[in-house]
């Protein structure tokens, strides 16, 4: 297709825009956060002062391990029933992936209030069982649904062939099928792993006082209201909190664009 | 592109509709009630005012309505 200087130059405008429309608020917390003020010395040294007052070491290693654990267990899982639902033939699996797309759609803001006392009764609430658990059954939800539709238009051939050759159900997922769906298993890991690193709402209701397990987006909150009046150590904050999931989307977004390609064409 | 609009609009509005970290931290759905939404609805009776009822009412609603609004666009997205 020939397209005009004109309408090239057009487009460009139009994409300059709107990237400079995305990236302004990053440039104001990244300019923010190395600006002197009251509390803070400028420069890199706001990141460490933010660090040292705000606890964020552990809020950071907090929600570190809550998304290691979500992400390892919920990755797994979603296999297995992917698995189950995508290849394996069996009576009740229309209802069951109904069931999952419902756990999808349902919003947890809908759900977290009665959870809170379902959780309260069984003595859970204010601990790292209490943030973990329902994250991880929000998490299966996606990536079973995710997963099934991959071991769906996965090779139907290959599958019968690793049958004829011995191979039973677990032989056939871990050494056939998973190695092929690398790909949608990498981006589903990263989209959970990003999903659990900013949960606000689950934390927030279903561990309100326990500090020694509050995770980073929710400490980042208490910081702001407790520790500084000030910009500049709230936009290091920011910062700090949010290099994680930049610095891991940067390694891996060459999977996660194959990864969403891969689910979209089907041949 | 009607169908990937179609997804793209009952993300971007599911999303919309859930919005609760930013009103939480920005406003607190005040002044009065003006910038309230649903979702901070559900957290400031439950767990603030401790009307538990009326705070699950309000994410039962929610869930239909965000499924009627799901429902709606996929019918408009499919008929191509």
């Amino acid at each position: 297709m020939r397209v005009s200087t004109a309408e090239r130059s057009m487009n460009y405008v139009v994409l300059l825009l709107f990237a400079a429309f995305a990236l302004a608020p990053f440039v104001v917390i990244v300019t923010g956060a190395l600006q002197p003020d009251a509390e803070a010395p400028g420069g890199l040294a706001n990141l460490r002062e933010a660090w040292r007052i705000g606890h964020f070491g552990s809020y950071v290693r907090n929600s570190a391990m809550v998304s290691l654990f979500v992400v390892s267990v919920s990755t797994v899982l979603s296999i297995l029933a992917g698995y189950a639902l995508g290849a394996m033939r069996f009576r009740g699996a229309t209802p069951v992936f109904y069931l999952m797309l419902l756990g999808i759609m349902m919003p947890a803001e809908a759900i977290v209030i009665s959870l809170f006392y379902d959780l309260r009764a069984l003595h859970l609430t204010d601990t790292f069982w209490a943030i973990v658990m329902p994250q991880v059954a929000q998490s299966v939800a996606f990536g079973t649904f995710w997963l099934r539709s991959f071991f769906r238009t996965s090779s139907r051939s290959l599958i019968e062939a690793a049958r004829l050759d011995g191979a039973g159900h677990w032989r056939v997922l871990w050494q056939v099928l998973v190695p092929l769906a690398r790909p949608a298993i990498l981006t589903l890991v990263i989209l959970s792993f990003l999903w659990t690193w900013n949960e606000f709402l689950i934390p927030l209701v279903l561990a309100p006082t326990n500090e020694a397990i509050r995770t980073a987006p929710l400490g980042l909150s208490f910081f702001s209201g407790q520790y500084t009046q000030g910009f500049a150590l709230l936009a290091a904050g920011s910062v700090i909190i949010a290099a994680p999931i930049v610095v891991l989307y940067l390694f891996l977004q060459r999977h996660v664009i194959a990864g969403m390609l891969e689910g979209a064409v089907k041949d | 592109m009607r169908g990937e609009i179609a997804v793209a609009l009952t993300l971007t509005v599911i999303a919309a509709l859930k919005t609760f970290d930013l009103i939480y931290m920005t406003t607190k759905g005040g002044p009065g009630h003006k910038t309230t939404v649903p979702s901070y609805e559900v957290y400031r009776q439950g767990v603030d005012l401790g009307h538990v009822g009326l705070a699950s009412t309000i994410g039962v609603v929610l869930t239909a309505v965000i499924f009627a609004i799901s429902l709606v666009i996929t019918r408009i997205g499919d008929r191509a």
